[in-house]
Formats: structure tokens, sequence, C-alpha cells
């Protein structure tokens, strides 16, 4: 798995499961339907009605259904928002002391630190956008860059910057030497001085 | 770094769906809770529910679309798709890097179309593979698709240090 890319995982276990019940109840009614499963359910019989002539629900059978409802739609509206929720949630590290006379903790937001790692790599030649996460734990951060670049800017040389300046400042930020690095390049598709 | 569809949209639609079902559900029970007549025709499903059998053609007509529905969802839930990042070398840098697919395509045609004598140029992406229909007016197409390839290539090269994927130009002479 390619790292941070919600709300992707969820999407596709729901879409699986989803589709997964839909599939067998239609293929099981259909194959019912056609008389191919009376070998396997002599039982059921694909010509009597599939309602009782005399229906008649129970009262408490309407509340069931509105909690049903209820709970079925609040979740739905849950994965609708989740849908445009694709960053990781910010958190606050604390981060150990030195140690000795310098002792106490540091506690910092890993948007802010991200904050300053995109500012860093917008100020570079050819960047037109950046965006960073932190994500992971304080001993292991993960930085993970979304760039957009000029199309004429060197890909090459992006990452030097990166690699020279923009993690070795947010190595010293965090205190730690162990900062896994992901970035994403997307070049822009409207360079300057040029009109589409 | 690879990056797949996120399905998303069918994410959204079907959540969409549910969510009216919902709705619609709820209202009614309630109007039937208070004795009103329910924004869904439930009585009306009832009766159709009590002269309809599974072998109606209805029933297994739904059935089979249910069915249909279920499998797209399913293949869309468990298909990797196309991916949308794709992955490239990381120079030496140790960064995890990847390119969005259609950012690259864009570029490459960019680069491909200021070739001289191209006059319009089209450019698909993939893992190993990259593909450049050129349409030309000059006689010498061979030398085009020379001077394509080598343009593509130079500008892989440096968003993909080593790892270059396979550059394949078509040329197609334009009267």
């Amino acid at each position: 798995m390619a790292g941070n890319n919600r709300p992707a995982r969820l999407n596709r276990t729901l879409l699986a499961l989803i589709g997964l019940v839909l599939l067998v109840a239609g293929a099981v009614v259909a194959a019912l339907g056609l008389g191919l499963l009376r070998a396997l359910l002599p039982g059921v019989d694909p010509s009597a009605p599939l309602l009782p002539a005399q229906l008649a629900l129970p009262t408490w059978a309407a509340y069931v259904a509105i909690a049903a409802a209820v709970v079925v739609g609040l979740l739905c509206l849950r994965w609708l928002l989740a849908q445009a929720q694709r960053r990781p949630k910010a958190r606050t590290w604390t981060l150990p002391g030195a140690g000795g006379r310098d002792a106490g903790t540091t506690r910092i937001d890993t948007d802010q630190a991200a904050a300053a790692v995109a500012d860093d790599v917008a100020a570079y030649a050819g960047v037109s956008k950046a965006r960073a996460d932190l994500t992971g734990d304080p001993e292991n951060p993960t930085l993970q860059l979304q760039v957009t670049a000029s199309q004429e800017a060197s890909a090459t040389e992006l990452r030097r910057r990166i690699h020279d300046h923009a993690l070795p400042r947010l190595r010293q930020a965090l205190d730690t030497e162990s900062i896994q690095a992901r970035l994403i390049l997307a070049l822009d598709s409207t360079p300057p001085g040029r009109t589409r | 770094m690879i990056r797949r569809p996120r399905r998303s949209t069918p994410a959204a639609v079907v959540a969409v769906v549910l969510l009216a079902a919902c709705v619609l559900v709820a209202v009614s029970c309630v109007q039937i809770l208070l004795a009103q007549t329910p924004l869904l025709p439930l009585s009306a499903s009832a009766r159709a529910g009590t002269s309809l059998t599974a072998s109606s053609t209805p029933v297994v007509a739904g059935a089979v679309v249910a069915a249909v529905i279920g499998l797209v969802l399913l293949l869309a839930g468990l298909l990797p798709g196309s991916p949308v990042v794709l992955a490239t070398a990381d120079a030496g840098t140790g960064i995890d890097t990847g390119i969005d697919r259609r950012s690259l395509q864009r570029a490459l045609t960019h680069s491909a179309s200021r070739v001289d004598g191209v006059d319009s140029a089209q450019v698909t992406s993939g893992r190993r593979r990259v593909t450049a229909t050129v349409r030309t007016t000059l006689d010498d197409t061979d030398a085009v698709r020379g001077a394509v390839t080598e343009a593509l290539r130079g500008r892989l090269e440096d968003l993909s240090p080593g790892s270059g994927p396979l550059v394949t130009t078509r040329t197609v002479r334009k009267p």
C-alpha cells in the first residue's frame, strides 16, 4: 500500500461488501425464479406468492425500520463525508527532552511542522504548489509531500533540494534522524507564458 | 510509489443512493405511524408482493439487475485499476517518489509537441511503456520519430533517472 491514500481502503472494502451482498442476493433470487435451484432447495416453490395474502405487520416493525434506516443513513453520511477528508488527522507529538540540565519536553503539532516543510518546498524554483503531511510517530515520522511543479522544472533538482534542505530542517525540528519521505510530483499543465 | 484509484465516485454514488433510500424508508414509516399516506407506496407494494412469484418476469429481471450492479461494485472494490501515480526512481535521495500519471502525460505531450516538425502529439504513459503518436507535415517521418523519442527519453531521464520506461513513437504523416 502506497502510504496515505485515504479513503481508498474504506471505499474499496465497502464497495466490495455491498457488491457481494447484491450479487449473491440477486443471483439466488434469479436462479430460484428460473428454477435452477429446484434440486438444491426442493422445499422452495418458485410459483408461490412472495408475500402471504393476509399480511399485517406489527406496530413495532415500523419502529425497527425507522431505527435501522436512521443508523444506516448516518453511516452513509459518514462514508460520504470521508470522501472529502483526504489528509491525515493532525496530532500533537511530544518530543523527548535532551535530559540533564536541559530536561524538558517539546510539543509539536504535526500540521504546523508539515506546513513549515510545505512553505520551504513551495519557495523552490519551479514549484507552484506544495502540500505536506506528517504521519507515523515522533520516533519514525513519515513526511508525505505533494508538489506541483512547472513542466520545465527539473525533478532531479527538486528532489535534491528537498533532500539537502527541507528534510534536514525537519530532522532538526523533530530531533530525529529517521524520517521517511514520500513525494508525489505533479507537473503543472499550464506553464507560464503559454496559453491553452 | 504507486497509487491506485480511490474509487471515490462509485463510493459517493452508492452512499447517496443508500442515504436517499434510508430517508425515504424512515419518512414513510413515520407517516404510517402518524396514520398519514406514506411517501413510498408501501401498501401497493405489499399487494404486488402477494400476486408476484419468484418466477415472475419483473422479479427475475430485478434480481438480474441487482446481481449485475453487485458484480460491478465488487469489481470496483477488488480490481486495482490503472495507477493514478506512477513510481519513479529516487535518484539516490532515498525519497520514495511517484509522479501523477495524467500530469506526466500532459508534460510528455508538451515535450513532444515542441519538437521541430511535430504538428500535434498525443502521449500515453504506463509503468513500463510510454507511447507517443505524433502528426507531422514533414516527409522525413523517421527523423521526426527519432527526435520525439529522444526528447521524451530526455524528459523521462530527468523525472525518473535510470529507470526510464520504453518509449515508442508512432508518426502519422499529415498531408
